[in-house]
This record gives C-alpha cells, sequence and structure tokens, in this order.
C-alpha cells in the first residue's frame, strides 16, 4: 500500500484526477501492471470508489505536480 | 557473451513486453551476442536455473509483472525471489522490466560483488491503444514507454556501464515527456506525459554502476 494512501480524500484533488482522466480517448488503456489494465471509464469509476487504482493514478498526477511545481519554482 | 531474456506473455501488459523485447533480442544478435530466449511457457524458475547454469550469461533481461521481492513468470509463477533463487544473479547485470522489484529484490541482488540491479522501484505504468493489442511493436500509445524501456538494454549492449544505461534511459523518458508536453499537445498527452515522469522517476539502478558487458 502506498504512503500516499488516502489522497482522494481530498475532493479537490479528487475532482482534478477524475478531470484528467476524463480526456483520455476511450481507446486507451493504462496498465498499471499485475493489478490489471484498466479502460479510462474503469480508471475514473476506481477514483471515485477511492480504490487502490484509483489512488495509485492519484499519486502518479501529485508526484508529477510537485514535480512541475519544483521545477518551475525560482531557485 | 550471453544475453537471458525472460518473457513470459499471458496477459495485454506481458504481451506487450514480450513483442518489445524482440528490439532487444535483435540489437544483442546483430551485435554476436548470444541470446537464450525463455519465452511464455518457458519463463519459468525451472528453465532460468537450467539457463543461467548452462549459459553464464553477464546479462538478464527480466519481463514481467513483479513485486518488492520477486519477479514472475509465465502465468505469475514466481520466476525469482529473496531467499529463494535471487543469488542466480549474483555477478550479473540485471534489467528488471516489472514493478516494484527495485524495493527488496534489486538491493539484495546488488550485494553481491560485480552485480548491478536496473528496475522499477514503484509500479511500471503504460498506456497502449486496445486497438492495437494483436500487433503491440506499432502501436503509437506504447512506443514511447517501450522505447524508452528499451534504450536500458540496448545501451548495455553497446558496452555502456549499468549507471550510464539507466541514465540514458531516463534521458529518453525525459525526451518523450518533453515532446508530449509540447504546445500543440492536449489534456490527453499530459495525462500521458504524467505516466513517462513517473517510470522515469521510479527507475533504479543499485549495485556497481560502472559494472558492463564488455572488461574493463
Amino acid at each position: 500500500m502506498s504512503k500516499d494512501t488516502n489522497i482522494l480524500s481530498n475532493v479537490e484533488i479528487k475532482k482534478i484526477v477524475l478531470a484528467r482522466l476524463d480526456v483520455l480517448p476511450s481507446d486507451i488503456a493504462i496498465s498499471i501492471g499485475s493489478d490489471g489494465s484498466f479502460t479510462r471509464d474503469q480508471l475514473i469509476e476506481s477514483v471515485k470508489k477511492e480504490d487502490e487504482i484509483g489512488e495509485k493514478m492519484a499519486e502518479v498526477q501529485m508526484e508529477w505536480l510537485r514535480s512541475f511545481k519544483k521545477r518551475v519554482a525560482p531557485a | 557473451m550471453t544475453l537471458l531474456v525472460t518473457r513470459p506473455q499471458h496477459d495485454d501488459a506481458t504481451a506487450y513486453l514480450s513483442a518489445w523485447a524482440e528490439e532487444v533480442i535483435s540489437t544483442a544478435k546483430q551485435r554476436g551476442i548470444e541470446v537464450t530466449d525463455l519465452r511464455d511457457t518457458n519463463a519459468n524458475k525451472t528453465c532460468l536455473g537450467q539457463a543461467i547454469e548452462e549459459n553464464a550469461p553477464r546479462l538478464v533481461f527480466l519481463n514481467g509483472h513483479g513485486g518488492a521481492d520477486c519477479v514472475f513468470g509465465h502465468e505469475n509463477n514466481i520466476l525469482i525471489k529473496v531467499e529463494d533463487n535471487h543469488d542466480l544473479l549474483a555477478g550479473k547485470i540485471t534489467y528488471a522490466l516489472a514493478c516494484n522489484a527495485g524495493q527488496e529484490l534489486g538491493p539484495r541482488i546488488s550485494e553481491t560483488a560485480d552485480s548491478a540491479f536496473i528496475g522499477y522501484s514503484d509500479k511500471f505504468i503504460f498506456p497502449y491503444s486496445r486497438s492495437h493489442v494483436a500487433t503491440p511493436q506499432n502501436d503509437p500509445v506504447a512506443r514511447p514507454f517501450m522505447a524508452a524501456s528499451n534504450k536500458v538494454m540496448i545501451s548495455l549492449l553497446e558496452g555502456r556501464r549499468a549507471q550510464e544505461a539507466s541514465d540514458l534511459s531516463k534521458n529518453s523518458f525525459l525526451e518523450e515527456y518533453n515532446n508530449y508536453l509540447s504546445s500543440d499537445a492536449g489534456a490527453a498527452e499530459a495525462q500521458i506525459a504524467q505516466c513517462l515522469w513517473w517510470n522515469m522517476s521510479k527507475q533504479v539502478c543499485l549495485g556497481e554502476g560502472d559494472a558492463r558487458l564488455t572488461p574493463n
């Protein structure tokens, strides 16, 4: 289980993650290791349910946002 | 000089990894390196042990699902696991294209002399086009992920050191990431770019970073 478990308990973060996933083409699936491959709609459902897959997608997005913030922040 | 490749093929993810491993195998053969290819049902613990004993490969390329202390083979049966048979990889340069094995398996392998382990400390996440499942090598969605990953093995086959091979792979992930975030990129591309960034940040190179295929 990730150390960032319960990221999705933050309502604003959950909205951002859902908005990002919503723009994925329906033809695309995302492989998340042995957890399986998931379509856009399945990922959205996982985020809504706040299950392990939903949390992982939130973790990916939050890590990227944190790195982005570091890269654009003035030295 | 021998390269050992394991590549199960029992679901979409492993089918993609297996198909893209062909590029690595072709590169090795072009460079005159013998390849032991444990594919499909042959990606199992028994065959792995025999292949290592008989061929003493310097390079090992593991494809498949993984856990913190293991990498799986055909039908997700254990292929290599800490405290079971991880010492088979002592003295070798191993690249595990598998989730999480950089957490425990990698550090244990890299404790032994002249061993290097490149892998991922978390999930390896990649998108693919469902209309390309029958032809993974032609999938433009998965290509940047697979190409950046293959950079590890191709760099090692070119004689690069382990740390250098990992750095070059990370640079490839970064280049692909920047391409996705170019001026004409849309919101869907940004979502995919996040996964490239994730894999880049989770790739680890452990142990002897100067280990290489050819002698110094």
